[in-house]
């Protein structure tokens, strides 16, 4: 046993690497007699080499590092590891004086109820005090004690203070044991003031030591803004648990309200407010709830407002998050359709979905048509007064022009019941009024217009890089995810050793003929006839919908009888043989957006290429639109630029079996790619986030990521 | 209209408020910085205003209820990231708070204000 003091200094870092030599060299040069000093140095996930550097430097230094760059986190993980009596905690963005260990013992000899004792922090390289302490100014404002000042007489003696600060602070370990943990929802700033409160609120003083002297780098690692930010939402920590009832009245002398950052108000806010839930009783906490009643609106708008109340009961765990998915247009089966059902099925296992159309459709029709369950989801029709009264079935965003008022607000009002607001067939013009907001882009067929509110939604989902092009060029906005459509046609009886020489084309039969099925039959006319032998035995088959009285339909009719060769066209053909068709089509042909110059007209995505491909057929595919991002030319398959250089694709791949046979194996294997598995992926880890962002504390960026 | 004045006279009372305040604390600089987003708040509801007849984007007009204030992007820090926290044991009633607040939420009635 030794008679000697242990005292633990605990310093914690974030990339503060430039610190750190002139810190523990000082460190180490401090009166040390009579004393046993164990030094921690806790790392908040350093990129700068920090860890390693001190490991070598400074072998002496027990290194802990932290999980998530949380301060207050740091401290605890410090504190946790040190055995010594006495516990300094101690920026290390400074330089200390000999007799800085000391100054701290000399004081808390003085008095056995003494908890904590505070240094002299001088400003480095000045001789301006940067704190002798902490004290309130007003309103829960705090500041340094002798802030700025010369160091006066005012400074000289030992004195009592009601709250002190971490940058160089001494403990008494039964102190630290008494209060507990450093409160990690403070992450950094304010969580001194904090433990302060709570020392005093345990009987314990707080005192300040002229003798024991640190000088500091003011903000030598922490930036302004991230300070700033901090010091306003931890103010509102603060209050919740030491003064709740106040906690109405902080709201407009808070720097976010001044400066009418509404949306981190409402976030401080929630997060005091969860912090009083947990700390107070239910009078306390439905008094400062009718208090907010009477006053928050009229800060932030009803809006706002109903947002802040509807939002706590999901982060107090009253009630499920609520979905709510727009389709304007869910009343045809279209990919959009599947692409966000697939979606609203993830979302209904985890959340209360609802579904919102504007026309007569029933979620029945969604197992109909793409066979996906949604009966745990429910769903209501908005009918829009507009198009009503232009009785216009399908409300098209383009009709809105001269109007003073935008139509689809009357949707907009509609969201504010939902925590997650999903726009699914990207109807620009539905303002987002849920706290968290998800607007998925198939493709931007309007320009930005009247009443244009894309930019207000905090995901902008798009399904693919030529969709996320066009988002950035027509709107000017950069997307935040990309969900490739998930693709579902696998047939377990494909096989490389299945295929028949079958060219297979698999898209709808449109009136506009955008498809390209005449210019198909044609290239596969001409290349019977300029190739007999090379295509002896091969066949086009072309499938798709079709409308009744389909003037296209019958154009293509048209071309295959006037071509002489094996052209099958099936018009609706039923799923089942359309499977088997894969299973049989040895090469695939797309060719929608030939000759195209409107980027709406090009295949945004290409589901029935990853189709085929998912079935080891070859796909030989127009170069452009969604194409570009599945076919690798020359590896998965081909992609022509012309009807010549389709033809001469299509042979030489018709020609060789081998390379036909290796180019079928690629394909399916990048077809995994646009999986329903590897969509699902995405989509819950999105929802993980979303629900983080609903539910959750802040993490600093740049930091080791603790699981959520 | 009553509530609609109440709103303003709040709003002029915690203007004053403020002053009081930053005057009495010798905080010369945040003055300054308040009259200049006061002054900017206002040249941009001027700046609207004028763009009406012209039928330019009105999802941007200041004080709009549709005007989504929790979207504007602040200047300061924003956290990037969250995590969700730990359960703790809370001794309030969670019956009664949700009662409270389900009242709170019916008492607030966002449709009927003016959209445009």
């Amino acid at each position: 046993m030794t008679d000697r003091t242990r005292i633990a200094v605990i310093t914690v870092t974030f990339n503060g690497r430039a610190f750190l030599d002139s810190f523990f060299s000082s460190l180490l040069a401090v009166e040390q007699e009579g004393v046993e000093l164990e030094i921690v140095m806790v790392d908040n996930g350093s990129t700068d080499g920090s860890v390693a550097w001190v490991r070598e430097a400074y072998p002496a230094v027990a290194v802990l590092e932290n999980d998530e760059n949380n301060y207050a986190r740091a401290l605890n993980l410090g504190i946790a590891h040190s055995q010594a009596e006495y516990v300094v905690i101690s920026n290390n963005d400074a330089t200390v004086h000999p007799g800085w260990l000391k100054g701290f013992l000399d004081v808390f000899q003085s008095d056995e109820r003494i908890g904590a004792v505070q240094s002299k922090i001088f400003f480095a390289g000045k001789d301006k005090i940067n704190s002798v302490g902490v004290e309130e100014i007003e309103h829960f404002y705090f500041r340094d004690i002798g802030f700025d000042d010369d160091d006066s007489a005012r400074y000289a003696q030992p004195a009592e203070r009601e709250y002190v600060t971490g940058g160089s602070v001494m403990f008494r370990r039964q102190c630290l044991q008494d209060v507990g943990d450093w409160d990690e929802e403070f992450i950094m700033f304010m969580e001194d003031v904090d433990y302060s409160a709570r020392c005093r609120a345990k009987g314990w003083k707080l005192w300040y030591s002229p003798s024991s002297v640190l000088y500091h780098h003011y903000h030598g690692s922490s930036s302004q803004a991230l300070c700033e930010y901090f010091c306003t939402r931890n103010r509102f920590l603060f209050v919740a648990r030491h003064f709740p009832l106040e906690l109405p009245a902080c709201i407009p002398t808070s720097h976010f309200y001044k400066k009418g950052e509404y949306d981190l108000l409402v976030r401080a806010l929630l997060h005091g407010m969860r912090k009083m839930y947990h700390h107070h009783d239910t009078g306390v906490f439905s008094q400062v709830l009718a208090d907010l009643q009477k006053c928050l609106p009229g800060y932030i708008g009803d809006v706002s407002a109903y947002t802040f109340f509807s939002q706590l009961e999901v982060v107090l765990g009253l009630r499920r998050i609520r979905v709510g998915i727009y389709d304007h247009a869910g009343h045809f089966a279209g990919g959009g359709q599947r692409y966000v059902a697939e979606m609203a099925v993830i979302m209904q296992e985890r959340y209360d979905v609802t579904y919102i159309f504007n026309n007569d459709v029933t979620l029945r029709d969604y197992k109909d048509w793409f066979d996906l369950d949604l009966t745990r989801s429910a769903m209501k029709i908005i009918r829009i007064p507009f198009f009503e009264k232009i009785k216009r079935y399908t409300p098209d965003e383009g009709m809105v022009l001269g109007e003073t008022s935008n139509p689809f607000d009357i949707i907009s009002r509609d969201t504010l019941n939902y925590d997650i607001f999903v726009n699914a067939n990207m109807l620009g013009k539905v303002n987002p009024l849920s706290p968290v907001s998800i607007f998925v882009c198939h493709f931007p067929d309007q320009e930005k217009g009247r009443f244009f509110q894309v930019h207000k939604y905090d995901h902008l989902i798009i399904n693919g890089d030529y969709t996320g092009g066009w988002v950035e060029k027509r709107w000017g906005l950069a997307p935040t995810e990309k969900f490739y459509p998930p693709v579902n046609m696998y047939n377990p009886e494909s096989s490389p050793d299945s295929k028949e020489t079958i060219v297979l084309s698999v898209s709808r039969f449109e009136i506009s003929g955008s498809k390209k099925q005449v210019e198909l039959v044609e290239a596969f006319s001409t290349l019977c006839r300029e190739n007999p032998e090379a295509t002896r035995g091969w066949k086009l088959v072309m499938v798709g919908g079709s409308t009744p009285e389909n003037t296209y339909l019958e154009l293509v009719d048209q071309a295959v009888a006037r071509a002489d060769c094996d052209i099958e066209v099936r018009a609706n053909a039923a799923v089942s043989e359309i499977r088997d068709l894969y299973r049989r089509g040895a090469i695939f042909w797309h060719a929608c957006g030939l000759d195209e110059t409107r980027p709406e007209r090009v295949e945004h995505f290409g589901m029935t290429t990853v189709e085929s491909m998912q079935n080891y057929c070859v796909p030989i595919v127009i170069d452009g639109g969604g194409q570009r991002e599945i076919v690798e030319h020359g590896e998965s398959g081909y992609r022509f630029a012309n009807l010549a250089e389709l033809r001469s694709l299509t042979l030489s791949v018709m020609t060789d079996p081998q390379r036909r046979r290796q180019m079928a194996e690629r394909a399916f294997q990048r077809s995994q790619l646009f999986s329903q598995a590897v969509f699902r992926g995405r989509v819950e880890k999105l929802l993980d986030e979303v629900e983080c962002e609903l539910l959750g504390r802040d993490v600093l960026p740049g930091a080791g990521a603790r699981a959520c | 209209m009553a509530a609609q004045f109440n709103k303003k006279i709040r709003y002029v009372a915690d203007r004053c408020r403020n002053a009081y305040w930053m005057l009495r604390n010798g905080n010369f600089k945040l003055i300054f910085k308040s009259i200049y987003v006061e002054l900017s708040h206002r040249a941009a509801i001027v700046r609207s205003w004028l763009q009406r007849p012209m039928a330019l984007d009105d999802s941007q007009v200041p004080g709009s209820v549709y005007v989504n204030k929790r979207k504007v992007v602040p200047p300061s820090y924003r956290p990037t990231r969250s995590c969700a926290p730990p359960a703790l044991e809370s001794r309030v009633d969670a019956a009664v708070v949700a009662t409270q607040l389900n009242q709170i939420l019916s008492s607030i009635t966002v449709a009927a204000e003016d959209p445009s």
